[in-house]
């Protein structure tokens, strides 16, 4: 087995009484993207802090590249590329020069550096901004200037600390589409969000965290395969007896049965062709039925079912 | 040299704000140079007082005394020589000075008395008065001489005018009074230092060291493969350079405006060391600020209160002389009122006469409040360090 480009074991961070990080562990395979999914205060910054040997732990051990990471492990920064969650580039440079100093903090060779903070600006798509300064730059550029500061040196670990907050829909589609890209290119990635459609999207493997603890990890499939709800059927209706209800309440796998404002709302734990069981019923029963969906649970749903709460509570 | 080099193209952003304060300072420095071309001439028109004598004598000794005072200064008449008369005339300034020779005076110096031969009235604490107190007295000590030596009136009045004659006292005073009236050009400028150093190092430097110390910069920073203290080395180095460029850039309109004899001689020299300390002073204090989370507005409001507060309480702006006691007790707390102190000295502004142990005193001070205030920031940043680190 591969050794993990990022392993932690019971990692234990305290702020006086409140416990920011309860035994977290994680360990995160070669070619990954690990999503880090949590509402605001759960936890996830804290987590990458701590990888990054930015912050002190209390307890717990984290390993990079197969190594104990320290604050003077510089050969294993030397891989490692960070994108923050607040954009972090000089005022006082222009695009090109904020990219070549992220760039040389890691890089020497002047020529190749050239080359990378040229790479960079073209995956970001700043062709025609290098020489602007980020003060002069929308919100999704100043964004793309952001990450293309973070990974210009070719890390093959790249962590990105929600990258796409208050940015617009075409520049946060263009972002994951570079981080896919990067991931295809070779770099393991760990992504914070509490946009779970963004990690939906792109990541491989989840962990759900919450209150400094990790609750679920796994797949979208296995995540969702977690819960009890597997499928959500809405069916609007004009009106829809209360015996009615109680005997969809009754069919297989049928858990919740919920009518009000004309719509009927079931929630099924599994099995196969439920919706038409369903719509077999009310049509046995002559009642008429207008727009039918039929959707898979979210991992909002996962995150509601294990805490109780919203993902954005 | 990455961070260095980076730090010294995000000072060049700054450049237009600090190049604002350095011409202005430059264009005070010419004007200041006018001006003080002006209080030369002025001091020299007071040198040639306006004076009256009353010779209740009329002897020979006494009319050569009134001749070789007359002929320095203007000799102004009154209708009446009264007492009251004469106090008016001296307190509204319609004459400098008052001499009266009294009845018997020539007798009484050629008898060989020494004592209160002539009376003066003067404004109190007159500068111009003490001169031609001593102008008098030494006119006088001369015709003494050269009774005692034997001579007649005439012949001593005519050895006196003859000595005086030589002895170009009027335009000794005035090549003295020129000399340094001309080198308070160059106090002046040296004076104006503190106030726009302080600024120039601080608008122009705080900006970029807060960018530098911006918590995600400072993260992305600390994420790198480059040590942490080799980056604040480098930080420190361009603090240093801009420090450095600031100085010289103080120096060059200098060297044009005043000459290199005169801004490269000793006492030139002592200022320049002096300021060289203050830029020190300077730099510490914007290191401090540079650890403090602050936004431009805050920044601004800082530095103006560091700057002008400090000019004012500790005289650059206002003569330490005008300060009172209670002001100068506190100023005493600021490393300004130190570099000021020497500048005085130099100068002749204040009453201390220069020594090279309370300069030395006064530059050790201000290297004092240099080190105190890098250590407090030394502390700051190290306190900052251990917040972020948890």
């Amino acid at each position: 087995m591969n050794t993990p480009v990022v392993k932690i074991d019971n990692l234990v961070k305290r702020y006086k009484e409140l416990v920011a990080l309860d035994h977290f562990s994680l360990e995160i395979a070669e070619g990954e993207i690990f999503g880090l999914l949590g509402p605001n205060g759960s936890g996830k910054t804290t987590a990458i802090n701590c990888i990054l040997s930015l912050l002190a732990y209390d307890k717990g051990r984290i390993e990079v590249f197969g190594k104990e990471m320290k604050p003077d492990s510089y050969d294993l920064k030397r891989r490692i590329g960070v994108v923050m969650q607040n954009v972090a580039v000089f005022d006082e440079l222009t695009v090109y020069e904020n990219i070549d100093y992220f760039c040389g903090l890691y890089v020497r060779d002047k020529q190749l550096r050239k080359q990378y903070v040229e790479e960079a600006v073209q995956f970001a798509g700043l062709e025609e901004f290098t020489k602007f300064q980020p003060k002069k730059l929308s919100g999704g550029l100043l964004r793309r200037l952001n990450i293309a500061c973070g990974i210009a040196h070719k890390p093959k670990l790249i962590i990105l600390d929600e990258p796409t907050v208050a940015v617009d829909p075409q520049s946060r589609n263009r972002i994951l589409e570079g981080i896919t890209k990067l991931n295809e290119n070779g770099a393991s990635i760990i992504y914070t969000s509490h946009y779970m459609e963004e990690v939906e999207q792109i990541c491989t493997r989840i962990a759900i965290m919450d209150k400094g603890r990790i609750l679920a990890t796994g797949t979208q499939k296995e995540l969702k395969k977690m819960i009890k709800k597997s499928e959500i059927i809405t069916i609007e209706l004009i009106e829809l007896p209360e015996a009615d209800r109680q005997a969809i309440l009754a069919l297989p796998h049928v858990y919740q049965a919920d009518f009000s404002g004309h719509r009927l709302v079931v929630l099924c734990s599994g099995g196969k062709h439920n919706l038409i069981r369903i719509l077999n019923y009310l049509n046995e029963r002559d009642l008429s039925v207008g727009h039918v969906y039929s959707k898979q649970p979210t991992l909002n749903d996962v995150f509601l079912e294990i805490t109780g709460k919203e993902l954005r509570d | 040299m990455l961070v260095y080099q980076t730090f010294l193209k995000a000072a060049r952003a700054k450049l237009p704000t600090v190049l604002l304060y350095w011409i202005i300072f430059t264009l005070i420095a010419f004007v200041l140079s006018f001006r003080a071309q002006d209080e030369i001439n002025r001091h020299f028109e007071t040198a040639s007082a306006r004076i009256c004598i009353i010779d209740n004598d009329q002897s020979t000794a006494s009319r050569a005394l009134s001749d070789f005072l007359s002929s320095r200064h203007t000799l102004v008449t009154f209708d009446s020589c009264d007492r009251e008369t004469l106090q008016d005339n001296l307190y509204y300034h319609r004459v400098d000075y008052v001499l009266t020779i009294p009845a018997g005076f020539e007798e009484k110096l050629f008898s060989g008395e020494a004592d209160a031969l002539v009376e003066s009235a003067k404004l109190p604490d007159s500068a111009c008065g003490y001169f031609i107190d001593r102008q008098a007295d030494g006119y006088i000590g001369t015709l003494a001489a050269a009774s005692a030596a034997g001579r007649s009136p005439e012949d001593a009045a005519a050895a006196a005018d003859r000595i005086f004659q030589e002895l170009p006292e009027a335009s000794s005073v005035q090549f003295e009074e020129k000399s340094s009236a001309s080198h308070k050009q160059m106090y002046y400028f040296f004076q104006y230092l503190p106030y726009v150093i302080l600024m120039m190092i601080m608008q122009g430097l705080t900006p970029v060291l807060l960018a530098f110390r911006k918590t995600d910069i400072e993260k992305r920073s600390l994420c790198s493969s480059i040590h942490p203290n080799v980056q604040n080395a480098q930080i420190g180095l361009g603090c240093a350079t801009f420090a450095l460029a600031s100085w010289l850039a103080f120096l060059i309109p200098g060297i044009f405006i005043y000459g290199p004899e005169q801004f490269f001689s000793n006492s030139g020299l002592l200022c320049l060391v002096n300021s060289a300390v203050f830029v020190l002073i300077a730099t510490a204090v914007t290191l401090l600020l540079g650890t403090f989370p602050l936004g431009g507005e805050a920044l601004s409001m800082i530095s103006n209160v560091i700057g002008l507060g400090m000019s004012f309480l500790c005289g650059v702006f206002v003569p330490q002389w005008y300060l009172g006691d209670a002001v100068l007790s506190v100023s005493r707390f600021l490393p300004a009122y130190w570099y000021i102190r020497i500048t005085n000295m130099l100068a002749g502004f204040s009453d201390e006469t220069l020594s090279m142990h309370t300069y030395r005193t006064c530059i050790g001070i201000q290297l004092l409040f240099a080190a105190a205030i890098f250590a407090v920031y030394l502390a700051s940043a190290r306190f900052h360090r251990r917040a972020r680190e948890g």
